[in-house]
């Protein structure tokens, strides 16, 4: 190996010199590496910052399934907060499995109150006491508070991928109605469409939406108390839809969860009967 | 029957050479430092940007392509690669000069495979590096100033956590 190199060297000095690697290039290794890595490499140079930071990069980055990861993210304390990489904690390589993520520089205001209120594409939606947002990318520590004062059941972001949006919304469950607010980080600004129909609310721990296909899912009661449906905000269109649950889960899912299997739903119905003894159903 | 059967083996044989010439079509590559590789037209099915040129120019005779970016040394590295079907093991045994510029190479030839194959390597040797290793690996120059560059390194702290020693 050593003599190899040597002699390399040597037919290098005859070649022309290496020509450094082009941005197609730079680019081409850099969607294989996780997103710790990419964030380290914006210090390699000026060029490789201005690449790194460039927002189509992280999309396309994102959207590169070669480097996914999976993250369960934990937050300790005021000062403290975890990200455990799924993946890595399986394949047991502990020292990689866990790394200290800034906390959010407004933790220490909100306190307590913080709480998930949804989670898109590596950003969390975070809720303090039922007024205001903060949308946070825990890799990047990038924040950017949402003013809001309206009451509301549902919560969730999701992502208009033809606009690249992020979008925040909430959904006011009425006797007679139902209220959707929504907010496009592009716009940054609030928008309400009010539908005749109306529904029941769900479990406090079912009110954060699931999103898939571009639509933001939520399972609520139906108006008359006795069944569940499942409405989704089509996030790109802004509207509401209905989506019909199988017959036999209607009836009883009042306390299931959503979930969802990469593109596909599954739900589960909370029946503690017995601990640990829960029906997954998996619809697809 | 023996003597017949010779004589059928050699009339076969001789049948299966002529088909073989006549198959592999060969192309010749000349290199950086001067030397011409001949190589069977299959290989070069891969390179798209020898491929576009063989279609514009549509001859049937055999191509002689030259290769100023590439030298015979790295050309013969890629040659042991495609016939090894891109065995990792093979990569692994390369060093990181060689890794570099075949993966410079299959760039500029547009060979898919061995771009993503060598890509993947690279990504996988500086994963866990520092900033110093991934600098003096690629030849970047640092133009960030000493106090620039403790500050970008403060705004992602966490990522230069269970970095490898260099």
């Amino acid at each position: 190996m050593k003599s190899g190199c040597r002699k390399r060297k040597k037919t290098k000095t005859e070649a022309p010199p290496p020509e450094p690697f082009n941005e197609d290039l730079m680019i081409e290794i850099l969607l294989k590496l996780p997103i710790k890595s990419v964030l380290r490499f914006k210090c390699l140079s000026k060029s490789w910052f201005s690449l790194i930071s460039d927002p189509q990069f992280a999309r396309i980055h994102f959207d590169a399934a070669a480097a996914p990861t999976y993250k369960l993210l934990n937050l300790v304390n005021e000062s403290e907060a975890y990200a455990v990489d799924i993946e890595s904690a399986l394949c047991d390589v502990s020292a990689h499995a866990v790394s200290n993520i800034p906390v959010i520089a407004r933790f220490d205001r909100y306190g307590d109150s913080l709480s998930v209120a949804g989670s898109c594409r590596g950003f969390l939606l975070l809720q303090c006491l039922f007024t205001d947002f903060v949308v946070w990318n825990p890799s990047t520590g990038i924040q950017k508070q949402i003013y809001y004062s309206n009451w509301y059941h549902l919560s969730g972001i999701g992502y208009d991928s033809l606009d690249d949006d992020f979008v925040v919304v909430t959904v006011t469950l009425r006797a007679n109605k139902t209220v959707v607010r929504y907010f496009c980080l592009r716009t940054k600004c609030w928008s309400r469409v009010e539908y005749s129909v109306s529904y029941a609310e769900p479990k406090l721990e079912l009110r954060n939406g699931e999103f898939l296909n571009g639509a933001l899912h939520w399972i609520v009661k139906s108006a008359d108390n006795l069944g569940c449906v499942l409405i989704g905000f089509d996030v790109r269109e802004k509207r509401l839809l209905e989506i019909p649950l199988p017959n036999h889960l209607a009836l009883f899912s009042k306390r299931s969860k959503i979930y969802y299997l990469k593109r596909e739903f599954s739900i589960t119905p909370q029946q503690q009967l017995k601990m640990n003894k829960k029906t997954l159903f998996v619809w697809m | 029957m023996g003597e017949r059967g010779e004589e059928w083996e050699a009339v076969m044989l001789r049948k299966a050479e002529e088909e073989e010439s006549k198959a592999v079509k060969k192309v010749k590559l000349v290199t950086s430092d001067g030397v011409t590789m001949e190589v069977e037209i299959s290989t070069v099915k891969e390179m798209e940007t020898i491929q576009a040129f063989m279609n514009a120019t549509d001859t049937d005779n055999s191509i002689i392509f030259p290769l100023p970016k590439v030298s015979s040394h790295i050309l013969s590295r890629i040659m042991e690669l495609m016939s090894g079907e891109y065995d990792q093991e093979l990569v692994k045994r390369l060093s990181h000069e060689e890794l570099k510029e075949i993966c410079m190479v299959a760039n500029y030839l547009n060979m898919k495979t061995l771009l993503h194959l060598t890509a993947s390597a690279i990504a996988n040797l500086i994963q866990n590096k520092s900033v110093e290793f991934v600098r003096h690996f690629f030849n970047i120059i640092n133009d960030f100033t000493p106090e620039e560059e403790v500050q970008l390194r403060k705004t992602h702290e966490w990522a230069f956590e269970g970095v490898d020693e260099d």
